[in-house]
């Protein structure tokens, strides 16, 4: 009779294929945990939603006060507006995905401890909740750079979404991978926010970088060249700004988005069953 | 209109008082055959429900009494073979921070045994409890049981078409959300799909009691409010293998006797159901089988009197004593 009924073992783990196929059985429950977490941090407040636009609208104004009006980085050119919004949004959705995975797994430590899922769900939701908070950026944007400079959306614009899902692939690799080293070594998440703001200044997000690298040595140049945020802000600015397209930035964006998806989530698996032991 | 008016003047007082009181007396006549008629039907409802309360409760009595051999049935639901679960945990022996830093560069602390070695089988049909002292490991037995922690060696296999359930009160729930947003959450979690939460969602709000405070954010409710949409969540998906952690209980006097009941409706339909309690008092009643871990070890596993009176000889407890839980 026992044998009659199927046997689930729990204490081998799935392969990859069957991994896969939970995962996307659970892409609603990724989705939810993504709408939930947005709902649930502008709950309380007045405003509520609108925060989603106001946030990124107030850090612009920091920023085109501070770049724009005190350093004057670009000499009163209106155009400027646009390059330094389009940078600061697209690196911002980065910067708090990077720590989202490992955020999100300490804080539901206690979902792990007691429900079965492919634990990838919460980073995923996480990387989800990052990329709908950056698409109501899109609405400051457009209003500020539209008045300022007439970057309003146009044909260029279609570059966007091409843009946004290599983007969406790279954060996704990197916030697993941040996650294997944050979670078993804490320290490390101390770290990772002077990290993330020495990168933003290290990536063309606030002055065109090779303009200011005009007289560094050449190696420094083509190291820096290598950043992935490059190439990936380079084909927003084609997108947004309409910048003259560069073949580096469509395959420097494609091979890191595919190269750290796929690293992260093969890593990430291998190492999710210890998940429990770190987090209890 | 106009033809009626002028037959009421022909009417003489008497003639219309006496009109009158025929009509009142018709109501009053037809008022009582109505009472009788709805005393009737209320008795008669009583008399059902009373009939079917007593078969209920004459199942429930078959189902917490199972068969005469004590053993609910004799097929496996979930098989267990020499778990062990170790856990290094950082430690603070020298919280002094010079020799913390130096301490941060070996941390290898002798692990902590928190499961040693332990097999079991639990039946189909069958409710085992957990009973031990805090940090027996009882509740990462639970875990591992539950497929949610991997032991480092010895395996677990669970037979059926699902894996168990381990209810978790709110277990991804987000109490800034509203009840209903949790349900949603709480069901994903466990694994359930959106349209089948659509489908139980209105039995889930009526076997919780919430009624409108469904769709107030969960942060509002009161503990047991919170505790009761945690178990109608985790209760209305069926689990054929139900893992209780410490909340069997939840709720009010009326929610517990509601929560019991669909417990031993789940046993009767060949559930089975693994709890760990420190309510000794009730897992006695409760249970088929007690288990009885102390120090990560199982000590001993039987009927639940004779392990709950050497659990207690053990603790120096007497039974007028652990009547109070």
């Amino acid at each position: 009779m026992a044998n009659a009924s199927p046997v689930l073992s729990l204490s081998r783990r799935d392969g990859l294929g069957a991994y896969l196929v939970e995962l996307w059985r659970r892409r609603h429950f990724a989705w939810h945990l993504a709408i939930g977490g947005i709902r649930a941090r502008t709950s309380s407040t007045t405003l509520g939603l609108l925060w989603w636009m106001l946030d990124p609208l107030i850090l612009g104004g920091v920023f085109l006060l501070v770049f724009g009006v005190i350093l004057d980085v670009r000499r009163g050119d209106p155009a400027y507006i646009g390059f330094l919004l389009s940078g600061l949004f697209a690196f911002t959705y980065t910067r708090t995905t990077m720590m989202g995975g490992g955020n999100t797994l300490t804080a539901n430590a206690h979902l792990i401890a007691t429900q079965r899922f492919p634990r990838m769900v919460l980073p995923v939701a996480s990387v989800v909740e990052g990329a709908v908070a950056f698409s109501f950026s899109l609405v400051p944007f457009f209003l500020i750079a539209g008045f300022a400079h007439g970057d309003w959306p146009g044909p260029h614009t279609l570059v966007f979404l091409p843009a946004f899902v290599f983007h969406t692939l790279f954060n996704l690799g990197l916030s697993l991978l941040v996650a294997q080293l944050v979670i078993p070594f804490r320290d490390i998440g101390n770290v990772m926010g002077h990290l993330s703001r020495i990168w933003m200044y290290m990536s063309p997000v606030i002055y065109p970088l090779d303009e200011r690298l005009r007289n560094a040595p050449e190696a420094l140049v083509q190291i820096l060249q290598f950043n992935p945020m490059a190439a990936i802000l380079g084909l927003y600015r084609t997108a947004l700004l309409g910048y003259p397209s560069e073949a580096y930035h469509w395959w420097g964006s494609a091979a890191w988005a595919v190269g750290l998806a796929l690293l992260g989530a093969v890593t990430f698996r291998r190492m999710e069953h210890k998940l429990p032991r770190y987090l209890a | 209109m106009t033809d009626e008016t002028p037959a009421a003047p022909r009417l003489t007082p008497e003639e219309r008082a006496a009109r009158v009181a025929a009509r009142q007396e018709a109501r009053r006549a037809e008022r009582a055959a109505r009472r009788e008629a709805e005393r009737a039907a209320r008795q008669q409802a009583a008399a059902e429900q009373r009939a079917a309360r007593q078969q209920a409760a004459a199942q429930e009595r078959a189902a917490a009494v199972p068969a005469a051999a004590g053993e609910p049935s004799s097929e496996p639901a979930i098989v267990a073979r020499n778990l062990t679960v170790k856990f290094r945990p950082f430690s603070e022996k020298r919280p002094s921070l010079r020799q913390h830093g130096l301490a941060a560069l070996r941390r290898h602390e002798t692990p902590v045994v928190a499961v040693d070695d332990v097999s079991l089988t639990v039946f189909r049909g069958e409710a085992l409890g957990i009973i031990g002292s805090n940090g027996a490991g009882k509740t990462t037995l639970l875990r591992v049981l539950a497929g949610t922690l991997p032991p480092d060696t010895g395996e677990v296999e669970v037979y059926g078409t699902q894996p168990p359930t381990m209810l978790s009160l709110g277990a991804g729930f987000n109490r800034k959300l509203s009840g209903r947003r949790n349900v949603y959450l709480g069901g994903m979690a466990a694994g359930l799909l959106k349209p089948q939460i659509d489908e139980m969602f209105d039995d889930i709000v009526a076997y919780s009691g919430l009624g409108d405070a469904i769709d107030r954010p969960a942060g509002t409710y009161s503990s047991g409010m919170f505790a009761r949409l945690a178990f109608a969540v985790a209760i209305r998906r069926d689990p054929q293998i139900l893992l209780l952690d410490e909340v069997f209980a939840v709720g009010d006097q009326a929610f517990k006797k509601k929560s019991a009941e669909t417990m031993q409706q789940l046993l009767a339909n060949a559930g089975t159901i693994v709890m760990v309690s420190h309510g000794l008092a009730r897992l006695r009643r409760f249970c088929h089988r007690l288990a009885w871990m102390d120090q990560g070890r199982l000590i001993a596993m039987g009927p639940p009197d004779e392990i709950a009176s050497r659990y207690l000889s053990f603790l120096g407890i007497s039974e007028e004593e652990a009547q109070e839980d």
